[in-house]
């Protein structure tokens, strides 16, 4: 049955998109089935998208990354400190990687798009799979991808004041939580000095 | 009749985390609902970025509490799949093992949970009587109540001796009786029907086109169930049946659990007698070579999926989960409206949400 799905979605890809595109099955020693789908164009994450509703399938999640990643140079082994703090960070290219995974019929496949530089904007799939809702809000908010055509594009976690800039992800126990902690500690500080201890 | 906007939460008086629900109501009837998350945020998987191989079993163990055990495990199975290890096939049962019992526990903690939220205490006590002996296993047979900190890489980090597997299936024997009782009370009680029947429902297509997993999707009648549909570890070398029922109310999902704890009784009896000798795990710790790769796992609220990628350094290029209770909140944008307000506890807890999951 997974053998069917699995052909019947390759030539419905390519009926779709009209054009070569890379698609790799790996099947485990337990029958587990995930396919890996390269696509050129990131537009035709949308056909995709369509391709998986006509199977009932849904999204799992989208897992976006930045790449090379904000951190790259301290996985090689700088130190944190040895970072200049005015770093040229936005000099560097760093690409969006999309990955999109689907299931449907048994089958988990990965789609992945790359977005060319300096474009932030995917179109969304939300229109044709409902289940990618929350996932798409939350790349939204977490690496500041705009999303196109966005049914509610509302913010999902991030507060509305707080502003993002490409090649971002806030730590959002920091811009949130922290923020009202700290406002609350230098509150108490302040009553510690005036009138803790009126009798001293 | 005007409608009104109504806040429940971030403080809520049932969940113990926050998330706030802005809903829309029409006298007692809500309407609409919009959720607002980011409460108790934390940045793990930035953090799981900064750390290595190694360190993330910690720190991902310590995502959730009541599924905890089912984060470094599909971790694991992600990192193994993307590497090219196969783990010896005891490591396998015993992970399996260790899941059940973690599942047995989660799965008690929301039955008890239903009848407390509608103000039955008496049955909320008997639930959470029969959860402790589950604590008590684990603290014995693991050493911690919580985290059981088994997995590894290559592996488990616990074996099982014949000692301990008497005791094991004396205490899930002892387990079956009570356990019985408590589904005949809660399907015969008639405060517990009137307020669960019905209420919060979820149809079979609504469950489809929102990607709901796990006992939500069960108890609308949809059989998705990753050790069944996309087996691991030891499940293809058992036979798991996945519970379902067909009503997609909140009646239905506590039912589809009760089914599940004793289903996971039984399924740890076969991995105990199915159980081979031989190591639990590799000698070394293998390097974890540049690629890609996701792993599932059923943990107690649904389907969990890891994506792993790598680099060739011993710090992941990327690791994102997406939790089970992820997916199912926006289906209470169905489940909502149309009920009373006096509902909304019933319906979110009958989701069995976990929200410091959600917000990792």
């Amino acid at each position: 049955m997974k053998e069917e799905a699995m052909n019947e979605f390759g030539s419905q890809m390519t009926r779709k998109l009209g054009k070569k595109f890379d698609l790799r099955w790996d099947v485990d020693r337990k029958g587990v089935v995930c396919g890996w789908c390269k696509l050129d164009d990131p537009d035709d994450i949308y056909p995709v998208a369509e391709v998986v509703a006509g199977f009932k399938g849904r999204v799992m999640t989208i897992s976006p990354l930045n790449t090379p990643s904000a951190l790259a140079d301290y996985a090689l082994g700088d130190t944190p400190d040895d970072a200049p703090e005015n770093a040229p960070a936005a000099e560097k290219t760093v690409k969006v990687v999309i990955n999109y995974h689907f299931y449907f019929e048994g089958i988990n496949l990965t789609a992945c798009i790359t977005l060319p530089d300096n474009q932030r904007t995917v179109k969304s799939i939300t229109p044709v799979l409902i289940s990618a809702d929350w996932h798409e809000r939350e790349m939204q908010e977490l690496f500041n991808v705009k999303l196109q055509g966005h049914p509610n594009p509302k913010r999902l976690f991030l507060e509305k004041g707080i502003h993002m800039t490409d090649h971002t992800m806030i730590p959002l126990s920091e811009a949130l939580n922290g923020a009202s902690t700290n406002t609350l500690w230098e509150k108490i500080m302040r009553s510690n000095t005036k009138e803790a201890n009126p009798d001293e | 009749m005007s409608s009104y906007s109504m806040p429940v939460g971030p403080i809520h008086v049932v969940l113990e985390e926050p998330i706030y629900f802005k809903l829309q109501v029409e006298g007692e009837t809500v309407v609409g609902v919009e959720i607002n998350a980011g409460h108790s945020h934390r940045g793990i998987e930035f953090l799981a970025m900064q750390r290595n191989f190694y360190q993330n079993l910690t720190l991902t163990e310590r995502v959730c509490s009541l599924c905890s055990n089912n984060h470094p495990f599909t971790y694991c199975m992600a990192i193994e799949k993307l590497a090219g290890i196969e783990i010896p096939e005891r490591a396998e049962y015993l992970r399996a093992i260790a899941d059940e019992i973690k599942r047995i526990s989660s799965h008690l903690f929301n039955i008890g949970i239903l009848p407390h939220i509608i103000g039955f205490d008496s049955l909320f006590m008997h639930a959470m009587e029969l959860r402790e002996t589950m604590q008590d296993l684990k603290e014995s047979v693991f050493g911690n109540r919580m985290n059981l900190s088994v997995n590894t890489i290559g592996g488990v980090r616990y074996d099982i001796s014949n000692e301990q597997e008497k005791y094991i299936l004396t205490t899930l024997n002892n387990l079956k009786k009570p356990l019985e009782e408590l589904t005949k009370i809660i399907k015969s009680n008639a405060s517990i029907r009137r307020r669960t029947e019905g209420v919060g429902v979820l149809s079979e297509d609504k469950a489809v086109e929102y990607g709901v997993v796990g006992p939500v999707a069960r108890g609308s009648g949809i059989a998705y169930d990753v050790r069944v549909d996309n087996p691991y570890a030891a499940y293809d070398k058992i036979t798991v049946n996945a519970v379902t029922e067909k009503n997609g109310d909140a009646f239905s999902r506590l039912l589809v659990r009760l089914g599940e704890v004793a289903e996971s009784i039984r399924l740890i009896e076969q991995l105990l007698e199915k159980m081979p000798d031989g190591p639990t795990s590799l000698d070394a710790m293998p390097d974890i070579p540049a690629g890609e790769a996701i792993a599932k796992s059923e943990a107690p609220r649904g389907e969990l999926i890891y994506y792993a990628r790598t680099n060739g350094t011993s710090i992941p290029e990327r690791i994102k989960w997406r939790v089970p209770t992820y997916p199912n909140w926006g289906a209470l944008s169905v489940m909502m409206p149309g009920s009373k307000i006096a509902d909304i506890p019933v319906i979110v807890g009958s989701v069995d949400p976990c929200i410091s999951c959600t917000e990792r």
